[in-house]
């Protein structure tokens, strides 16, 4: 029976792989290019799109131009970025007593939920494809993004994708609904609505609402992993080639090649579960397909994830790092092919998040390899970074402060996820805060330090403008303090054995002293992670707003170099446009807001 | 047609990935030869299942990768040498594709002085000279 079973699959295997390579035999998918039909419904006219915006609000509506999308979808990210910090800031305050003395369990249990949801999809996901969106098209040549409606259509399934996150916060005051409080992983049988806890019934509709708005954010990120793939295959200009393709670009479409087939998997699985809470299913029950069938489909969706979520930091790093090195990225095809490594292996490694549920142990074994064969292509990438610095003319300007801070906090990160692939060392650090403070070294340290340098390296060209020198190293050294105060305490922490998700931590066992102390030093440290961002929030719009606008193209100096990228050359050739179309009102308003800016100002 | 895109300096590149192969070629025999548990025909399917497929898909998309870089390498570095006489930005590119072949094999003062002295990085400088502007 079993076999018959397992040779059907084979079969329909088989099968598909013949779908997939008669489709690829019969059709030359690179004559899709609408853009160089002339005429395509698509794209034509983003080459003039500028000159005909509408003006004020109607004009970040109406966009399709690649460019504004990539500036809604940062906006977006740092407001979800905020509201998730404002979350964790909560629940540390709560913290500091191991009694639940400020804000009650339930509520706490609501804010860790929405945390990591609103981190993981709202800010993480849609924070990459804002870099994706304005600086793919500039670095392949493209004109626009291979679908600019789509591309459009996918930004604004966001917010009604928020706004359904958070729902259950937003209507907790009027109604009996209470927000979902699951935690990110939404394991049944808890999200199944079983029991009569306020998970469900009407009190559950909060997880209803979070899994229709998580439905939203997976085809928001699908829509634009294939505009992604599209742009860089076909869309690319006929000077860039696989070969000399930059390394960010690379793993964009790494990155959006695991979305392509983790989303929607994630998306079948909400719908499953919105079933059983619903329609009376039985996926995820006992009686059913059982609870670990969730935490399959989950982590088949979640470990690419956490590489969805990685690879383009990893890109971000490598393209920004060696312009402040003053020299070429070392080993590029080393980083582009580990990256594919990375790709591909991700999904072979998901029930290493399942160790301690009890599945058979030869299953848990063949996890534990490929675990441990993912760790070589992510190490190899800190080989080259470190080699690229070695010997190197380092500039520690805002953007290189972060990449190496990044570097950094990622061989903590990634050190301290080479020890939980080992099954007897996961079975005792597991639900502990050892795991917490491990996949926010790689989420803190790795994801949002590169946010931070890849907003600070390409700040000039986004807004004409440079950014406040000092204010961004106040930003970097509380960032890059922190950062380790708060997850390093946390991984001390998880040693003692702390359990992760709990408001109180009044055992009455074990050494509650130092417990309690590292929970004040953690929360200690994101108060100052807090403070840090207070600032670069202040100086971004400070910056956006009254700096004087930048005179020279290359504030980074990268022709000395040799590193002038493509982005770079089309702001220059935008620049003479504007100031050949400009005249003089144009000249005035330049210059409005202060002198120009020079090497000795405070601004880089 | 593999032995003429496949060439030294490519398969050098792709050592990268010939290291995770190695360690689940390892587990493979590992767990098919060594195993303290009694063969069970479907939870070995499975056990060497999860470490075959990877395996597979990871050789796949490493062959269609290299194949497609080193073709592009190749066609970039013949139209190179068509135009280097005028200096184009083909020659450009040729330069930036012969400096990036393996600076791992070089020793790291002349690679570094040679990296230093390109004027390439990744991407060519001046690409894109030619296209139209997106304003």
């Amino acid at each position: 029976m079993v076999e018959a079973q397992l040779v059907l699959t084979a079969l329909m295997g088989l099968f598909l792989a013949g779908v997939a390579v008669w489709l690829s035999r019969i059709e030359d998918w690179r004559s899709y290019t609408p853009l160089a039909g002339g005429g395509g419904a698509v794209g034509e006219e983003s080459g003039y799109a500028h000159d005909e915006k509408p003006s004020g609000l109607i004009r970040w509506l109406t966009t399709v131009d690649h460019k504004d999308i990539g500036i809604l979808y940062g906006a977006y990210s740092i407001i979800a970025f905020a509201v998730g910090g404002i979350m964790v800031i909560l629940m540390r305050t709560e913290l500091l007593t191991p009694d639940e003395a400020i804000i009650g369990s339930q509520f706490y249990n609501s804010l860790l939920t929405s945390h990591g949801i609103t981190m993981l999809f709202l800010f993480g996901t849609p924070m990459i494809a804002a870099f994706g969106n304005y600086f793919i098209p500039l670095l392949v040549n493209a004109e626009d993004m291979a679908f600019p409606r789509i591309n459009a259509i996918a930004f604004w399934m966001l917010p009604p994708g928020a706004l359904l996150v958070w729902a259950g916060f937003l209507v907790v005051p009027f109604t009996d609904i209470q927000p979902a409080q699951t935690a990110w992983t939404m394991y049944t049988p808890l999200s199944a609505g079983v029991g009569t806890g306020t998970q469900a019934g009407v009190s559950g509709l909060g997880i209803d609402f979070m899994l229709l708005g998580l439905h939203f954010t997976g085809l928001s990120a699908t829509m634009g992993a294939i505009n992604f793939i599209a742009t860089i295959f076909t869309d690319r200009g006929s000077d860039v080639n696989w070969a000399n393709l930059d390394i960010f670009s690379w793993t964009m479409l790494t990155q959006s090649g695991l979305i392509l087939f983790a989303f929607p998997l994630l998306g079948s699985a909400l719908i499953m579960l919105l079933l059983d809470r619903n329609f009376g299913t039985t996926f995820f029950l006992a009686e059913g397909g059982g609870p670990i069938l969730w935490q399959h489909l989950f982590w088949f969706f979640g470990h690419p994830e956490v590489y969805i979520l990685a690879l383009p930091p990893m890109g971000l790093v490598s393209f920004i790092l060696p312009k402040f090195s003053g020299r070429k990225l070392f080993g590029f095809k080393f980083v582009v092919y580990s990256t594919l490594a990375i790709g591909v292996l991700s999904f072979g490694v998901w029930a290493h998040h399942m160790f301690a549920t009890g599945i058979d142990p030869r299953i848990r074994a063949s996890f534990e390899a490929v675990s441990l064969a993912i760790a070589i292509p992510s190490a190899v990438k800190v080989f080259n970074w470190t080699t690229t610095l070695w010997g190197g003319n380092l500039r520690l300007t805002a953007p290189m402060l972060f990449c190496v801070g990044a570097v950094s906090n990622f061989i903590f990160g990634g050190v301290t996820g080479i020890f939980t692939a080992a099954i007897p060392i996961d079975l005792v650090l597991h639900d502990t805060y050892y795991i917490v403070g491990h996949f926010h070294y790689i989420l803190m340290g790795l994801l949002a330090f590169t946010v931070f340098a890849g907003i600070y390296y390409w700040f000039p060209i986004i807004t004409g403008k440079m950014y406040q020198k000092r204010l961004a190293k106040w930003h970097f050294w509380l960032t890059m303090i922190g950062t380790n105060i708060t997850f390093f305490a946390m991984l001390l922490l998880g040693y003692l054995g702390m359990p992760r998700r709990y408001a109180t931590y009044t055992f009455g066992v074990g050494p509650q002293q130092i417990i309690e102390v590292l929970h004040q030093v953690t929360t200690l440290g994101a108060f100052i992670l807090l403070v840090g961002q207070i600032i670069w929030v202040w100086n971004m719009i400070q910056s956006w707003y009254e700096a004087p606008t930048l005179q020279d193209n290359d504030p980074w100096d990268l022709k000395e170099t040799g590193q002038f990228t493509n982005e770079w050359g089309w702001n220059e050739r935008r620049l003479e446009t504007a100031i050949t179309d400009g005249g003089e009102e144009e000249e005035t308003a330049m210059t409005d807001g202060g002198d120009p800016v020079d090497g000795s100002a405070d601004t880089e | 047609m593999s032995e003429r895109t496949f060439d030294r300096e490519t398969l050098l590149d792709l050592t990268v990935n010939i290291v995770p192969l190695g360690i689940l070629t390892f587990f493979i025999l590992v767990f098919l030869f060594a195993s303290p548990w009694e063969l069970d025909p479907f939870v070995t399917a499975i056990s060497i299942g999860l470490l075959v497929v990877p395996f597979a898909v990871l050789v796949l998309v490493t062959f269609v990768s290299g194949r497609a870089v080193a073709r592009d390498e190749q066609s970039a570095t013949a139209a190179g040498e068509l135009s280097a006489s005028d200096a184009t930005l083909d020659s450009g590119v040729e330069e930036e594709l012969v400096s990036d072949d393996h600076p791992e094999s070089d020793d790291d003062q002349s690679e570094s002085d040679a990296e230093n002295d390109e004027s390439s990085d990744a991407e060519p400088d001046d690409a894109g000279g030619d296209e139209d502007d997106e304003n």
